[in-house]
């Protein structure tokens, strides 16, 4: 009788520890990698977002950037140059968010393949998750916050920014 | 001459050593004869086997017997339920406090790790980045959803002409 208990316990409990480890399985990359030359990782904090609406800027798109800055919370990013497996490890990587996500878009361009994951509250999107592949480049992209995506789409259409397809390695 | 034969026969009963039949005629010569001295335990003795054949049991000692022996009903015990109801409180308990956060609002924070960068501007100009990226590729699908808007406008246009 007592072992019952201790089975059903343990099952439980491994229940629990799996399923917590299957949701942060996209943090588990960020990891993994942080140390890899091949990759470029940026954080941006929530107290550093905040910085941001400090700014005086003249260009009033620039201001509807800031804009859309003030309402996010966070920024993670990681950027691998030279991934020779780099089909198989997008196909990984992007597998894991469909667990607790809800998947916006698929782009599949060439040799360039996106894709991207919501997380909602509330009808308020809360994350933005961001990945793909690009030839030998791997792009992992997490933006948390309250954001609105039609005016996030908008931005490259209103400021045309040209070259900030793909971003520039970074000395860390 | 008869003397001597109860003297004998009560050796012998002391000793253990009667036959029934012989206790049976010590109990007829003491029935017979009045309590002496020297016959005294023996009379004692026979007469509190007697006293003991008279009695007799009452009903309730069947009733205690009975009780005794009956089968115990099971009784409701409440120790196996508390048992399990602490088995899952533990579980529980440990699940929630093991487990990451995953709520959106509390992953909101992303306090919990260092900035790449200190400066604010530096730091701002690649936010910039990444969301020009996202918004790039964002709108590079949205474009042909577009179309299928135009398809659509196309249609209603000839269906009113």
């Amino acid at each position: 009788m007592k072992i019952k208990y201790f089975i059903l316990l343990f099952f439980f409990i491994s229940g629990g520890i799996v399923a917590s480890a299957q949701s942060s399985g996209i943090d588990r990359y960020f990891e993994q990698y942080k140390d890899d030359d091949r990759f470029s990782q940026i954080n941006v904090s929530s107290k550093m977002f905040g910085l941001f609406v400090n700014f005086e800027l003249d260009d009033p798109s620039e201001q509807e950037l800031v804009e859309a800055i003030s309402k996010l919370k966070g920024l993670k990013m990681l950027i691998g140059q030279d991934v020779a497996n780099v089909s198989d490890l997008f196909n990984q990587v992007a597998k894991l968010p469909a667990a607790d996500m809800d998947e916006l878009m698929s782009i599949k361009d060439g040799s360039a393949e996106f894709k991207f994951y919501i997380s909602e509250s509330d009808g308020t999107i809360k994350e933005l998750l961001m990945v793909g592949k690009e030839s030998a480049q791997l792009i992992l992209l997490s933006l948390v916050g309250d954001m609105d995506l039609q005016q996030i789409a908008a931005l490259s259409q209103k400021m045309n920014l040209e070259g900030f397809e793909h971003f520039q390695n970074i000395d860390k | 001459m008869e003397n001597i034969r109860i003297d004998q026969l009560e050796q012998k009963f002391w000793n253990g050593q009667t036959t029934p039949e012989e206790e049976i005629e010590i109990k007829s010569w003491l029935s017979s004869h009045d309590k002496t001295k020297s016959k005294a335990a023996l009379h004692d003795y026979f007469q509190s086997l007697d006293l003991a054949r008279e009695k007799t049991l009452e009903q309730s000692f069947d009733d205690e017997m009975i009780k005794l022996i009956a089968p115990k009903k099971k009784t409701f015990s409440i120790r196996p339920l508390l048992r399990v109801a602490a088995a899952i409180l533990i579980v529980f308990v440990a699940y929630f406090a093991l487990r990451p956060t995953t709520q959106p609002d509390q992953m909101a924070d992303h306090s919990e790790f260092v900035d790449t960068f200190e400066d604010s501007e530096r730091a701002y100009l690649e936010v910039k980045k990444a969301l020009m990226m996202v918004s790039t590729n964002m709108n590079s699908g949205l474009k042909h959803t577009q179309m299928l808007g135009k398809f659509d406008e196309a249609k209603t246009q000839m269906r009113n002409n």
